[in-house]
């Protein structure tokens, strides 16, 4: 019987691998597979992470088509808020994008969230944003700073 | 680069553990260990918690394995020893950085329950590090988040939760995640991995991350639904709980699978937050599923509601249902390059139809993407082209058919499940009493689950015959696991199987005979219509047995079928599969069954299944049926 089961054993161990995804992939499961870092960085530890995405925040300057990778600056706007916006729309470049181009989304409601703008004149900015669409993003490979430096703009203007 | 690696390097290098100096010999510190003592405060529930302290076969231990987690030697199984341990840290201002500083969670609690005179105390030192993470963190209240299973990938077949810790700000996006995960080696293969991940091979660890990342990994890239449950905790037990977590980072605890796993230690930062919720006793067990926790959570009372998140895939799935085959073949056109995004704009459908259009582009494009299908620069230069054509078309009243909430895994059925049955072989009858730890077949009440996936555990059934009075371990599947998805031109997904355990099989005028088998499968599936799927699998199996020809037989074959649910709460499945032999055993004939499972809901956790099936084994035709009862636990 031992036998037996180290043979059907076998032909398990040979036959999952094949045909569930290979564990090595990204892989968020259960715990388990799920790299503390993702996309072959430094799998590093909580605290490199606590540093990275609290401290220093993921500001960088993406185009889009970056959802993941980090890029090392020093926070260089005025406010907190602005820096959490840069490194917002870094991480979310397409998804705001997507949100603009249609005048509503989650993430265009994040970033009314992050400049303070009031619930009443939220419709209207969203339809500025729309309006305005390429002046925010003039080219295919925009970078965010200048998505900021323009959303920003559009909102001091009301 | 250089600068931020200069800064870690410091850091790490004043956070090194130092060990305690001797403890100072101070007449206060005698005073707070006797009211410790008198309070047996090293039997509190708290402290307990704080130390991730759980009873077991040897003995109470902390499950934690880190031994920079512990100031005492002996304090992973001496809760009393690391409490005075603790006590003496609090006196010694010469440890870098200050124990006061390393675990606030322990501090704060002891100053609590022993009213500590500060003036009486070296004076605490700042801890600009914690500080700094509970500003930036900014707890006010904390969401447990489901993350529906993914057959696909082994470890996340039973979902996965994380906390979402919400702060003043009201996007959730803008919030952090706290996950708890193993850190995996990426070149073990899927043998060490599984092996590993069993039994204690890694080491978990907690993690803190943006939310807007975690929803990328799963709603963009996984596919998978997230469900947000909002506590009703109050900013001050989530204090409690982020000094507990700063006390846990960079701390190692085995992670095993089955119970130490993602779910359960999530447990011990909610408990530290709420410990009267007494999470990680009730989910003391060993066997964790993540959504067993959930409902711990919700039973514990303290869920205030639910927000569903659907993945990415749904939502293209639901913008695609609201346009004709025409529009939608054009946003799939548009993405592959086929034709420009400015065709829409001329297409004689109302503005909100050719809106849709390119929204459906956008999302495809960015699925595309996601999976690695698409030339970044290619996607850049057609992405940017189709938004800009939307942007010109203004806003878009609401969709008629918003996309529908599907009922929320809390109300499925809980995840093992225990039966009763009775029913004839051939013309023998028998009584039959089976149990399943984990976790859903296809006949099981569908509310809460993954559709179009099976998946069992250590799954078996006993049989007794009463005529002959035997006794027979019908089955045992060890994993059972199996996948249909329908083919869709967008997700091109497989449907598969694997299947491994023990059954009991017919043989030519001989008894019966137990099997062990192991076999797999892949092929297609078809959505007949909604609630119905169609499939075709190719198989190949190994089985063993003395009884056999040089005791195996490897074989390969075929299983076609069809599952559907036609009306709410009677679901079925049909099914005929053929396995021929073509290694060790190939003189007698294949192995054919037709069979017909379904499954009645008779409640959330009870339900009925009729079995009806007919098998040719070893030129043996025998016709069998069983009528079930199902508990669900």
């Amino acid at each position: 019987m031992k036998r037996l089961l180290l043979v059907a054993a076998l032909v398990l161990a040979l036959a999952v691998p094949a045909i569930a995804a290979p564990p090595s992939q990204m892989n968020y499961g259960c715990g388990l597979g799920a790299t503390v870092f993702k996309d072959g960085q430094a799998n590093d530890s909580l605290l490199l992470q606590l540093v990275a995405t609290f401290l220093n925040g993921l500001c960088g300057n993406g185009t889009f088509g970056i959802t993941s990778g980090t890029s090392d600056c020093a926070p260089t706007s005025k406010s907190a808020s602005i820096d959490r916006l840069n490194e917002f729309a870094y991480r979310n470049l397409d998804d705001l994008a997507r949100d603009i181009a249609a005048g509503k989304g989650e993430t265009v409601a994040t970033v009314a969230d992050l400049l303070n703008v009031p619930d009443e004149s939220r419709p209207a900015f969203y339809r500025n944003l729309q309006a305005r669409f390429t002046e925010i993003f003039p080219n295919p490979t925009v970078e965010t700073a200048h998505v900021v430096d323009a959303i920003t703009t559009i909102a001091a203007q009301g | 680069m250089h600068a931020l690696s200069l800064f870690l390097l410091v850091l790490l290098a004043t956070w090194a553990w130092v060990p305690p100096s001797q403890a100072t010999d101070n007449a206060y510190l005698a005073e707070l260990k006797g009211r410790a003592r008198s309070l047996a405060l090293d039997k509190d529930r708290y402290w307990r918690i704080l130390l991730h302290v759980r009873p077991g076969i040897a003995g109470t231990r902390s499950l934690v394995d880190d031994p920079r987690f512990f100031l005492s030697p002996t304090g992973k199984t001496d809760p009393a020893a690391e409490l005075s341990a603790t006590l003496d840290g609090l006196f010694d201002n010469t440890a870098a950085p200050p124990y006061f500083c390393r675990f606030p969670g322990r501090y704060a609690w002891l100053a609590r329950s022993l009213a500590i005179d500060p003036t009486r105390i070296p004076r605490p030192p700042p801890c600009p590090e914690v500080d700094n993470i509970l500003r930036t963190i900014d707890g006010q209240s904390v969401a447990m988040v489901f993350a529906s299973g993914y057959v696909n990938s082994p470890a996340s077949m039973f979902g996965h939760t994380f906390l979402r810790i919400d702060s003043r700000l009201k996007s959730p996006l803008l919030s952090f995640a706290v996950n708890y995960a193993a850190r995996t080696d990426p070149s073990d293969g899927g043998i060490a991995f599984t092996a590993k991940g069993m039994f204690g091979g890694y080491q978990g660890f907690y993690s803190v991350m943006p939310y807007y990342d975690k929803v990328r990994e799963y709603s963009n890239i996984d596919q998978r639904d997230l469900w947000e449950y909002s506590l009703n905790l109050a900013p001050d037990q989530v204090r409690r709980m982020l000094l507990h977590l700063v006390e846990m980072k960079d701390i190692a605890t085995d992670y095993f699978f089955f119970d130490e796993n993602c779910s359960y230690e999530l447990l011990f930062l909610l408990d530290a937050a709420h410990p009267e919720a007494r999470l990680t006793e009730t989910m003391d067990r060993y066997w964790v599923i993540p959504m067993d926790t959930v409902r711990a959570v919700i039973g514990a009372g303290l869920v205030d509601n639910v927000v569903w998140r659907p993945s990415r895939a749904l939502r293209i799935r639901h913008v695609r249902s609201l346009l004709a085959d025409r529009e939608s073949d054009l946003a799939v056109e548009i993405v592959d390059g086929a034709a420009p995004a400015g065709t829409v704009l001329s297409e004689p459908v109302p503005d909100a139809t050719k809106a849709r259009t390119l929204d459906l582009a956008a999302l495809l494009a960015q699925y595309r993407i996601a999976k690695k299908g698409m030339e970044h620069k290619v996607f850049q230069e057609r992405f940017h082209a189709i938004l800009s054509a939307r942007t010109r078309l203004g806003p878009v009243e609401e969709v008629a058919k918003p996309l529908q909430v599907p009922a929320p895994p809390e109300d499925g059925h809980r995840s093992a499940r225990a039966h009763l049955g009775g029913g004839w072989r051939g013309d023998e009858g028998f009584l039959e009493a089976g149990i399943r730890p984990a976790y859903h077949d296809y006949t099981d009440p569908p509310e809460g689950y993954t559709q179009g996936s099976l998946i069992e555990f250590v799954s078996g059934a006993v049989r007794w015959y009463p005529e002959s009075d035997r006794f027979r371990l019908s089955r045992l599947d060890l994993i059972r696991i199996e996948s249909l998805d329908p083919f869709d031109p967008i997700f091109r997904k497989k449907s598969w199987k694997v299947r491994m355990g023990f059954e009991t099989r017919d043989f030519t005028g001989e008894r019966d005979a137990l099997v062990s088998f192991a076999g797999c499968g892949i092929g297609g599936a078809i959505r007949l219509r909604e609630g119905a799927v169609a499939y075709l699998l190719g198989e190949a199996e190994g089985d063993f047995s003395r009884r056999y020809h040089s005791a195996y037989r490897i074989g390969g074959g075929a299983s076609v079928g069809i599952t559907a649910e036609p009306v709410r709460g009677w679901r079925f499945r049909l099914e005929g599969r053929g396995i021929w032999g073509a290694l060790g055993e190939t003189r007698e004939g294949p192995d054919l069954t037709a069979s017909l499972r379904q499954g009645f809901r008779i409640g959330r956790d009870l339900s009925l299944t009729a079995d009806v099936s007919r098998s040719m084994t070893r030129r043996v035709g025998r016709t069998e049926g069983a009528l079930s009862l199902n508990r669900y636990f």
